[in-house]
């Protein structure tokens, strides 16, 4: 047995993993098991990177220690002093105790570290990748070209939660505004105010016009909005943000057109572009900013679009669905075209369906359509 | 002009610069190490923060300086250097971030109670 340092940190981490998670379950607060699951999203996220997986490890990082912490942090306000019920009988966890036992069970099936399941399959692919598709990334390769169909699968689930959300919050959103407008038209004083929240006030345009014009006065709604009807935001975030902005959107494009060359690609760069479109939100509370659900949902769609008509597009030219070696006479240059065209689309995806999340939830937070 | 020194003078310099990429790591693992103290031992969120603050803007600094020395290659040694200049902008900010959030939040400071 070799003693080395990856495999230190790695048991490490591992362990730092479950600690982390058996705290979740114990916490008493909403609140700190939003901060903990961060945590584990940081944990795992350096037992992928000690694996050898950069590619993984990004992604971990961006969306699930940065961008599902924050949203979480950001709409879980109104349940914050929420605490669990006190359990008397532990009837209830003996379904948890089945459903572990058979999950540790079929996890000693599982290959050791290192000698793979498949490994005459990653022999292939690593034997045959230089010849077939040129491409200097294994990863991006398998997962791109060898495994494209897969990685439809995989963008179609992220444009299904986003749609699945879009569906949800939109009907609640519109009863919501609709009955808190019926309850309290009638009183003349509070007639903009459309209900008070934790989070601030929350007005209702159309009174706030109405009221604005009976009054005579030449104050436009958005000015209205601005003078002093929402909390301000923080010098320090609007500075730092605004100057960092630039490079974290180079970063998100760098990562997804050299995808092929070095860990990158689709997912990745689709949830740095993400973050820093919601970090602009984040930190300019107090200005009026377009809600763009409508364009979210357009684009995401928009790039599932791209995907299927790259296979539907090797179709026309005559081979089957997703061979890119059909659009181009030179078989690498066909390759990185058709791997290219794809991880546009997973990245349009990706940006768009993490954005309508957020946005959603902003809108339904805030009360108006 | 480094062509033109002779093994001598190559080796002393090599040999000073690893010296000083260690002594700075170690004074950078001495700054993470009172922070981690401070974590357990100040009483306040607002200095908890504030212990908190000293690893994440200042010790992670040093310990990066030292590692960028310690590279065989530049280019190596200039992302290092870019991962600092990042470090160091954007960690103080979320730092105050945090703790504004708790101002505003009506968070009140540590009273020491007179007895």
């Amino acid at each position: 047995m070799s003693f080395e340092l990856s495999s230190l940190l790695l048991g490490l981490f591992g362990f730092g993993l479950c600690f982390v998670t058996i705290s979740i379950i114990r916490s008493k607060s909403l609140f700190t098991s939003i901060i903990l699951l961060s945590a584990s999203s940081l944990m795992i996220m350096l037992c992928y990177l000690l694996m050898d997986a950069p590619d993984v490890a990004m992604t971990e990082a961006a969306i699930g220690v940065c961008l599902s912490t924050s949203v979480l942090l950001k709409f879980a306000k109104g349940y914050r002093h929420a605490e669990e019920a006190e359990q008397n009988s532990k009837l209830h966890l003996i379904p948890y105790f089945i459903l572990g036992s058979i999950m540790i069970y079929a996890g000693f099936d599982l290959a050791l570290y290192g000698e793979g399941a498949g490994s005459y399959i990653s022999d292939y692919f690593l034997r045959h990748t230089g010849n077939e598709i040129g491409v200097p990334s294994f990863v991006a390769a398998i997962l791109a070209s060898y495994r494209g169909y897969d990685t439809l699968g995989e963008t179609t689930v992220i444009f299904t939660a986003a749609m699945a959300l879009s569906i949800l919050l939109r009907g609640f959103s519109s009863k919501l505004s609709s009955q808190t407008s019926e309850s309290i038209s009638s009183n003349a004083d509070l007639g903009s105010i459309s209900a008070f929240r934790p989070e601030g006030v929350i007005i209702n345009k159309d009174a706030l016009a109405s009221a604005l014009s009976n009054s005579g006065s030449q104050i436009s709604v958005r000015e209205a909005h601005r003078s002093g009807m929402t909390p301000k935001g923080n010098i320090v975030a609007e500075v730092m943000v605004k100057f960092i902005a630039p490079f974290i959107l180079f970063l998100a494009v760098y990562i997804q057109i050299c995808g092929e060359i070095s860990p990158g690609g689709g997912f990745q760069a689709g949830a740095i572009f993400a973050s820093i479109a919601i970090g602009f939100y984040l930190a300019f509370p107090h200005k009026v900013l377009v809600n763009p659900v409508r364009v979210l949902t357009i684009a995401t769609s928009v790039g599932l679009l791209i995907y299927a008509s790259t296979g539907l597009l090797t179709v026309f030219l005559g081979s089957w669905y997703l061979d890119y070696y059909a659009l181009a006479p030179d078989p690498h240059f066909a390759q990185k075209i058709g791997i290219f065209a794809i991880e546009l689309g997973v990245g349009i995806t990706v940006a768009a369906g993490m954005m309508l999340i957020y946005f959603l939830f902003d809108r339904e937070a805030k009360g108006l359509q | 002009m480094i062509f033109r020194m002779t093994r001598y003078l190559k080796i002393r310099m090599l040999v000073l610069i690893s010296i000083i990429a260690y002594g700075l790591i170690v004074i950078g693992i001495f700054f993470i190490t009172s922070s981690i103290i401070g974590l357990f031992r100040f009483p306040d969120f607002y200095t908890k923060m504030h212990a908190a603050g000293v690893a994440d803007s200042f010790g992670i600094q040093l310990c990066l300086l030292g590692f960028a020395l310690m590279q065989t290659s530049v280019m190596a040694a200039v992302k290092i250097i870019i991962i600092m200049i990042l470090f160091f902008l954007l960690s103080p900010t979320a730092n105050h971030l945090l703790i504004a959030a708790a101002h505003k939040s009506g968070l009140k400071p540590y009273k020491k109670k007179n007895k």
